[in-house]
């Protein structure tokens, strides 16, 4: 790789962002609607796996689509890579390093052909039709549908379409995936595969931002931002987050289930993630 | 039978047939159909039919497949046969009442039906054998001399990809509307023609509802990936001419020729 970037590196820094919907009055004048995110401050650094927590109405998915500038703040800024969101002229250099997966897995695939979906990102970068080539079946491998590729989507599960979907986003070679509630519509073990390949890619390299309302993926990440009615409620690690069983009440979450069987079995408070707890039970 | 519409569906291969140029194929489909209604006789039908079996014979897409396009139209087809047959006058071959079969009638039925069906056949073939990209791809290329006119011919390809991705999609929710839709006792099996279309509409209004939402979905699925229309666009498959395409070019000049001759016979 050459040069080595260093963890602290912020790639996406969000200021004091608000975002404020309008709405349209019977006069057929704008008025100010719902605030959905209020002075929110945020970095995320290069190469992080940082999941979004929070209520339904808390303002996530909101949080989601600030990152790669498909909605522009009220007030405040977002800058990725140093690229304000909110500047016309850059919107397709964010883009292009930010890539996104949405939750309904039927609603974001453009085409029939499980690789002409995956071709549809570098093709409107303008990409070179022999790179897309190979950007194609190099991100249906990472995802493990290489072998699908000629397949219509239609005859894919829901697990398989997301992992179609997380390939359109690999092949515009980004810096960093938003994936917003990708499990959400998934069977436990769609779920899993996602969740998997989400660490494969954080593993190589990109940054993942993962949105979700399941505590056990969260667990996962080295980071979890919580949100609470469109407020940063707190930023911690997940080993944190999680021995705080107040502040997991406050913002109205779970705890994961293997933090919940610890506590009712009386384990150790040192053990903070799933795989140490399945290993001190195993131990017993 | 709305799953068994197989047309805009592709048939994954690799045979001579999949791997011409769309716009040839596309060409030749519509000089297939023109010509289809330049016969007049059976030996034309008989041209027309060799054709297409042979075709589908080098496409090896299995005939199974083929078939259940018809069976989705085969109203429409005996519908067309039942009307010609006692609609046109001639030389009377049966009566009763008011029910009259000509010798003209029975042949323009036949004749009739016959041309749907290799209409249909035909068409189908272009699909099953075309990937949906290289089809709207071929498309916006034979329609791009026009776009000087005003034509958006990308995005009426773009379109077309789209609606061609969203039939099983819509098919899925029409399904799921219509459970939902029963399980509150909706009826759309009973009373008359009129009270089963009045019952549709506690299907339609849903759907064209979910439909604006999934088109939404979309929107922002294809703005996250760069989507700003059809200039700077790059292809992962350009579609170019190959020697496959002269000679389908040429075997379609002989067909061309054959049909035209067979009106002389």
């Amino acid at each position: 790789m050459g040069l080595c970037y260093t963890q602290n590196v912020n790639f996406i820094e969000v200021r004091d962002l608000k975002i404020e919907f309008t709405k349209i009055d019977e006069n057929g004048a704008e008025v100010p609607g719902k605030v959905a995110l209020n002075g929110v401050s945020l970095d995320i650094e290069k190469g992080s796996f940082v999941a979004v927590v929070g209520m339904n109405g808390s303002g996530k998915s909101t949080l989601a689509k600030c990152f790669n500038g498909l909605l522009i703040p009220t007030a405040g800024s977002v800058k990725v890579d140093g690229f304000d969101t909110a500047d016309d002229s850059t919107i397709w250099e964010v883009r292009s390093r930010v890539g996104m997966v949405f939750q309904n897995p039927d609603n974001q695939l453009v085409s029939s052909i499980v690789e002409d979906d995956v071709a549809f990102g570098p093709e409107n970068l303008g990409v070179d039709p022999a790179e897309i080539r190979r950007r194609v079946d190099d991100a249906l491998k990472r995802v493990g549908m290489y072998e699908k590729k000629d397949r219509g989507a239609h005859m894919l599960s829901g697990g398989q379409k997301q992992r179609v979907a997380i390939a359109g986003a690999i092949a515009m070679r980004p810096d960093c995936i938003v994936f917003d509630e990708p499990t959400a519509m998934l069977d436990p073990k769609g779920r899993e595969g996602v969740m998997s390949i989400i660490k494969d890619l954080n593993a190589g390299g990109i940054t993942c931002i993962l949105i979700t309302h399941f505590m056990n993926e969260a667990e996962q990440a080295d980071r979890v931002i919580v949100l609470k009615k469109g407020k940063l409620l707190c930023d911690r690690t997940p080993a944190e987050l999680f021995s705080d069983r107040e502040m997991i009440e406050r913002a109205g979450l779970e705890m994961p289930p293997a933090i919940d069987i610890r506590d009712k079995a009386g384990l150790p408070e040192s053990l903070t993630t799933a795989d140490e707890i399945a290993e001190y039970i195993a131990a017993v | 039978m709305i799953r068994d519409i197989t047309l805009g569906q592709y048939y994954p291969g690799g045979s001579a047939v999949h791997r011409l140029d769309a716009r040839t194929k596309i060409i030749a489909t519509l000089l297939y159909i023109i010509e289809l209604f330049v016969v007049n006789n059976f030996y034309g039908f008989l041209i027309a039919a060799a054709a297409l079996f042979a075709v589908i014979a080098v496409s090896k897409v299995p005939l199974k497949f083929i078939f259940r396009g018809l069976t989705a139209v085969f109203l429409i087809i005996a519908f067309t046969f039942l009307l010609n047959l006692f609609m046109v006058d001639g030389r009377v071959l049966w009566h009763w009442k008011f029910l009259t079969i000509t010798y003209e009638g029975l042949m323009r039925a036949f004749f009739m039906a016959v041309r749907l069906v290799l209409l249909i056949i035909g068409s189908s073939i272009l699909t099953l054998t075309t990937k949906p990209i290289e089809l709207t791809d071929g498309l916006e290329k034979l329609l791009k001399p026009f776009s000087k006119i005003g034509l958006p011919s990308h995005e009426i390809a773009l379109m077309m990809t789209i609606a061609l991705r969203f039939i099983p999609t819509l098919m899925e929710e029409t399904d799921k509307i219509i459970k939902a839709q029963q399980a509150r006792g909706a009826d759309f099996e009973s009373g008359n023609i009129i009270q089963r279309g009045k019952n549709l509409i506690p299907i339609l209004v849903p759907l064209f509802v979910s439909s604006f939402r999934i088109a939404q979905d979309l929107a922002l699925a294809m703005e996250a990936r760069c989507y700003r229309g059809g200039s700077g666009r790059t292809r992962m498959n350009e579609i170019h001419f190959r020697r496959g395409d002269a000679v389908a070019a040429v075997l379609m000049v002989l067909f061309l020729a054959g049909i035209i001759a067979s009106r002389f016979i």
